[in-house]
């Protein structure tokens, strides 16, 4: 069970996000949580949450979707995973340039221009889909489920394994900002 | 009279539709779905027993309907997922449950502190309900400055639920306190304790509203009128809305437009060779619906004579 902080001079508002936050984290079941801490100011008025999590799941590199054949001057990659195929060719696109990357067939992909092997070294180690992306945005999902649904203006900030979400209805004051990450331990 | 819930399989519900209407009672609205039938009703309270022996051997259910005959209107700031479907929505069923016909509402600008605002459009529909029940948040200084304030020119009963415990001073608006936004579905015994808290609330309220029907009473049962709308306008029939002709605590909502059937309504006969107007206002709603306002007996006298 996650460890749950939650801090405000209004004694039955804590007693309320208790329950609140109880049910939206079983209605939205969130793996891997660590802890959450809240701290809320009616009357300035700003809600803050930080949400920590533990670190699971590795990013998916292009040598660990597929297989690569090394040729004298293009690499032929052997998809295994067709699943993260379309971000796959995005990331070479981003990388090489669409004229450079070709799929000839369902399970291949042919990147030209590319033999030494540095560079084969280089294409292997890319970074196709990190989870850590995916994470971020399922907790800042459950921050919004959990901040009173008025207070629109937010400002979100990550650091590792935790997000910072400090939210209002008015434009977001430093003073607030340093107040909450003290309040909250932030080490940005 | 007692108000009665029936649900039951389609299957001769019309024999428990003739014998209410055989010892002299009402059928306040019908709603049939393919599997089910639920059917509100009036009886005297001497024939509830036999009514009781009839939904036992048609294999249906039966409940007191004690919020029947009202139109409740559930308020909350928004649609978003912080109040509905839970408890939004989990709430509404429950008084329906009760024979209550309920609306919803959900603000357009009823979030935040200084950003909540009624608009004069919500304000005139929440107005033409019997009650309003609104549902606000966890912060006291919230409630206090901000939404209370939000609701002060309602003239209406009103019932408002939030989470801290706090004394309202308005005579109008009972305040229960333990229930919020949070996602209870009221399955489990404490999120039912606490809806019941706002059901005994709403309760109390109608039923404070009846008494005072009592000092000042009505010329005639809004349920009658009904009848008699039913009788002559065959256009009812054809509105396909549930419940065409909604019953309130003191007035009648007809699900047809104003501007085509105002005039046929006010020329319904009642009793005694009068008319409607004799008896009620006829109105336009907000939406273009009639509403049908029944006079109290110390503006148009009694009806039944000395």
């Amino acid at each position: 069970m996650e460890k749950l902080f939650i801090e405000s001079e209004d004694k039955h508002a804590v007693e309320a996000y208790r329950q609140i936050v109880d049910y939206v984290l079983h209605d939205l079941s969130v793996k891997s949580l660590d802890a959450i801490h809240i701290y809320a100011d009616p009357v300035a008025p700003f809600f803050s949450c930080r949400v920590d999590f533990e670190r699971s799941g590795n990013p998916l590199k292009i040598k660990d979707l597929s297989t690569e054949r090394v040729g004298d001057e293009d690499v032929d990659l052997v998809i295994g995973e067709e699943r993260y195929l379309p971000d796959m060719l995005r990331k070479l696109w981003d990388v090489y340039g669409q004229d450079r990357v070709e799929q000839s067939e369902r399970q291949h992909v042919i990147v030209k221009g590319v033999s030494k092997d540095a560079d084969v070294e280089k294409l292997l180690n890319i970074v196709v889909v990190d989870p850590l992306e995916k994470f971020y945005e399922q907790l800042i999902t459950l921050a919004v489920d959990i901040i009173p649904v008025g207070f629109r203006v937010r400002r979100v900030e990550y650091a590792g394994d935790s997000v910072l979400v400090i939210a209002s209805e008015k434009t977001i004051e430093k003073e607030w900002i340093d107040y909450s990450k003290e309040k909250l331990q932030w080490n940005s | 009279m007692e108000f009665m819930i029936y649900r039951g399989a389609p299957y001769k519900y019309d024999w428990l539709v003739d014998l209410v209407e055989d010892v002299g009672g009402f059928i306040i609205s019908k709603s049939m779905q393919t599997t089910e039938v639920v059917i509100i009703f009036a009886v005297p309270k001497e024939d509830v027993q036999k009514v009781e022996e009839m939904s036992g051997r048609i294999f249906g259910e039966l409940k007191s309907a004690l919020l029947a005959g009202t139109e409740i209107i559930m308020v909350s700031p928004s649609y978003a997922r912080h109040h509905a479907p839970m408890p939004h929505c989990g709430i509404i069923q429950n008084f329906r449950e009760n024979g209550a016909k309920v609306n919803s509402l959900a603000m357009a600008r009823g979030v935040g502190l200084e950003i909540c605002r009624m608009s004069a459009m919500e304000k005139s529909l929440i107005e033409e309900h019997d009650l309003a029940v609104f549902m606000f948040g966890s912060f006291e200084h919230c409630i206090k400055e901000y939404k209370l304030k939000m609701i002060e020119d309602l003239n209406m009963p009103i019932v408002v639920m939030a989470y801290p415990p706090m004394e309202v001073e308005k005579s109008n608006i009972t305040y229960v306190d333990g229930l919020t936004r949070i996602l209870m579905s009221f399955r489990k015994g404490d999120e039912q304790e606490r809806l019941n808290k706002v059901t005994q609330a709403v309760l109390e309220t109608v039923k404070k509203i009846k008494e005072e029907l009592k000092d000042d009473p009505l010329v005639v049962p809004p349920i009658y009128l009904k009848q008699e709308i039913e009788q002559q306008i065959p256009a009812i029939e054809t509105c396909l809305s549930p419940a065409p002709v909604t019953l309130k605590l003191d007035s009648l909502r007809i699900k047809l437009p104003y501007d085509t059937y105002a005039d046929d309504i006010k020329n319904v006969h009642i009793l005694n060779n009068k008319t409607l107007t004799d008896a009620a206002e006829v109105s336009r709603s907000y939406t273009g619906q009639i509403l049908v306002k029944i006079q109290r007996e110390s503006t148009a006298g009694s009806f039944f004579g000395e």
